[in-house]
């Protein structure tokens, strides 16, 4: 499995490498925007982890061109408030972020499930969850607690739906609207938190301590399995 | 106006007239009267024409009315009559002493009369300059001031418009000014020092002595030189105008140096914060990364991830500290406005509640008022308010107490509090907590090391809301945190869609 890691700092750089080396991934390296391109183009790595900020074409300019002509997973790194950056480059088709400074496992947790979603490929119907002691079927369109019937809204089960699909990976706002709603929605952050709110108030154990839907602040929802 | 000589010479000619025709009707008059009745003394009636002159027209019109007085007197009512010569002796002393005493008289008179307008003339200028003084010395606002100072100098000199002026490398700017304007800027010396050009009508008086200030701008009517007298009080009002100016710069300094002296203050806790709290956590993760080098002693596994732990954990540290600090300057600067939207309460709190362990979440307690359903906040703001709140209640309190996290419905506003069992406030005024850098006595180099910005940064959040922080002391041992957000704008962002 081949990672490249863009990142113009040499010792981020480095870290990542002998950090992703150790778990038995091969590491291409590039300093810039456009090294990126050139790196990509000569290496076809399978995972792309990206840092927005560079000199000499910046990260969502990279993410961009990638998108044209692939769909290689691309996990992006930002700095914490630059959450316009972060959401335009997700918005664009990279599939993660994480914040910096970030650790190994997340860096790793992350890019497994990215990786995840690219193997599963064209799934329509996300595998039977199971959040503590609630039960989803998706194909049967069955929620389940404790054996008991739980009754979800057609919204509610279709958020579900899309974040189970897209499992430990972040949907933004707009991303989740345009596909519960439609296109035409996508504007309205406001609708959807309501509708999160509920969901959780029937799924979560502790609805104000969310431990599967996790709120990923001024950017969207990330369902996390536990799985790790 | 076409020809300014005549005017200026009127006033003289105009008191040579006025005697003469004085002279002239008082004789007709006389003569009339003499061809039926004899009068005695007449020479004292010329004496009143004499002295009215004197006190309407001055002492040279005065001196031409007794001499017309002598000579009318003699060629008319002194034997023989039509003639200038006199044939009795005695008409010739009478003769002579009116004509001295009509000088006389004349002369005191005309000069009582000028020591009164002299002395109305101060009088109007005392007053003048007396309510500038007060205006001066009451009115600490600069434009408020300096417009008495303009009206009064008009009204003393006979002044069209007036203007304070002050110079610096770009060239003159009009401070203040009052009255006729149209193209003063374009008459006003490039510098201080240059002459105003003649033909302008203006008259430039420097404020100050010292260093060229500025200077106080007269437009004076044409053909209407300033009077001697009048330049005195206005000099006195520039000096005024000066001080005004001079007080102002003075004020500006003071405010400036003020808000330099409040920076300097945090930049010199923000030093010693650096030097203190950042070294601590970066000792711990030079100190343990050198123990991590392969070394001739190998360390066990467990040795090992005990260390990374702990480099983990001071980089985190490290890496708040640096937010709040951040989070700080971006408050002070004003330029961290919140995006104020409907939240679900449950997702602020899960936010706030998101950065703690398995074991410090387990001693908070969450209480929300069911049915308070969505608050109006910024979201990541108010929920990183609630961190800092919840991190400094776990941290002083004991492990086996519980930190109680509430929110709920108040008048016109959402409340949250955080309660806890621990340390309690220190002693003094509750509110020292929330300025920057303060840390509670003893703390500072005591085994829980706080940042001293996590209340500040706080504070300036839950303002940039409009919302109020307050800490009280909680019955039965402990502290209350009690953050008030107001509700008042669901109208504003429901009517904004």
């Amino acid at each position: 499995m081949k990672v490249l890691v863009v990142d113009d700092e040499p010792p981020i750089r480095r870290a990542v490498r002998v950090g992703l080396e150790r778990h038995g991934y091969q590491v291409v390296e590039a300093f810039d925007g456009e090294n990126a391109l050139d790196v990509f183009a000569e290496h076809s790595p399978q995972v792309v982890i990206l840092d927005l900020a560079m000199p000499r074409r910046d990260g969502l300019s990279v993410c961009r061109e990638l998108r044209a002509w692939s769909q290689v997973p691309i996990l992006v790194l930002s700095v914490r408030d630059d959450d316009r950056n972060k959401i335009a480059a997700l918005d664009l088709g990279a599939d993660d972020y994480l914040t910096k400074p970030f650790s190994l496992d997340e860096l790793l947790a992350r890019m497994r499930a990215v990786l995840r979603r690219a193997e599963a490929g064209q799934a329509t119907e996300p595998e039977p969850l199971a959040l503590g002691d609630v039960t989803i079927d998706f194909a049967r369109r069955s929620v389940t607690r404790a054996g008991a019937p739980l009754h979800l809204t057609p919204l509610e089960f279709e958020i579900l739906r899309c974040l189970a699909l897209n499992a430990e990976r972040v949907l933004t706002h707009r991303q989740l609207l345009s596909r519960v709603w439609g296109d035409e929605y996508a504007e309205d952050a406001h609708t959807l938190r309501v509708h999160v709110s509920n969901l959780r108030a029937k799924i979560e154990p502790e609805p104000a301590r969310p431990r599967y839907l996790r709120t990923e602040p001024r950017v969207g929802y990330r369902l996390r399995l536990e799985r790790e | 106006m076409s020809s300014p000589p005549t005017r200026t010479a009127s006033p003289r000619l105009r008191g040579l007239a006025a005697a003469g025709a004085s002279v002239a009707l008082l004789t007709v008059v006389l003569a009339a009267v003499e061809s039926a009745h004899h009068v005695a003394n007449l020479s004292m009636l010329y004496l009143l024409v004499v002295i009215a002159i004197a006190v309407r027209h001055g002492r040279g019109a005065a001196v031409a009315a007794a001499v017309l007085a002598f000579l009318a007197c003699d060629w008319f009512f002194v034997a023989p009559r039509f003639r200038f010569t006199v044939s009795d002796p005695a008409e010739w002393v009478a003769l002579l002493v009116f004509l001295v005493t009509a000088t006389v008289v004349g002369q005191l008179t005309a000069l009582l009369r000028a020591r009164a307008d002299e002395a109305r003339q101060r009088e109007r200028e005392a007053a003048a300059l007396a309510e500038a003084s007060w205006s001066v010395a009451s009115q600490f606002e600069r434009d408020a001031a300096l417009a008495v100072v303009l009206q009064r100098a008009c009204e003393l000199s006979g002044a069209v418009g007036a203007a304070v002026v002050a110079w610096d490398a770009a060239g003159p700017t009009v401070v203040a000014h009052t009255g006729a304007q149209a193209g003063l800027a374009d008459w006003l010396p490039r510098r201080p020092d240059e002459a105003v050009p003649a033909g302008a009508g203006l008259l430039v008086v420097a404020l100050g002595a010292e260093e060229h200030v500025g200077a106080l701008v007269l437009r004076m009517p044409a053909g209407r030189p300033l009077e001697a007298a009048a330049r005195r009080a206005v000099d006195s009002l520039a000096h005024h105008a000066g001080v005004v100016l001079q007080r102002d710069r003075l004020m500006q300094v003071e405010a400036r140096t003020r808000a330099l002296h409040e920076a300097d203050r945090l930049k010199t806790a923000l030093l010693s914060m650096v030097s203190h709290d950042f070294r601590s956590p970066l000792a711990s993760i030079k100190a343990s990364a050198g123990s991590l080098l392969p070394g001739s002693q190998p360390l066990d596994p467990a040795t090992q991830t005990e260390l990374v732990q702990g480099i983990t954990a001071s980089v985190d540290r490290l890496n708040r500290m640096v937010e709040n600090v951040l989070a700080l300057s971006r408050l002070e600067a004003g330029a961290w406005r919140p995006q104020i939207e409907p939240t679900p309460v449950d997702e602020v709190v899960g936010l706030a509640l998101e950065p703690f362990g398995p074991a410090d979440n387990s001693r908070v307690r969450v209480d929300l008022e069911p049915g308070l359903g969505e608050v109006w906040v910024d979201t990541v703001q108010v929920a990183e308010v609630l961190t800092n709140l919840v991190a400094n209640a776990l941290r002083y309190s004991s492990p086996r107490t519980s930190v109680e996290l509430r929110a709920r419905r108040g008048h016109g506003c959402d409340v949250f509090e955080v309660a806890d069992r621990g340390l309690g406030l220190p002693p003094g005024p509750v509110d020292q907590v929330f300025a920057p850098f303060w840390r509670g006595p003893g703390l500072g180099e005591s085994a829980r090391p706080g940042v001293g910005l996590g209340l500040a940064v706080c504070r300036g959040l839950v303002e940039a809301h409009g919302g109020t922080i307050s800490a009280r002391r909680r019955q039965g041992g402990g502290t209350v945190m009690r953050v008030e957000l107001p509700r008042s704008r669901r109208d504003e962002g429901l009517g904004g869609g």
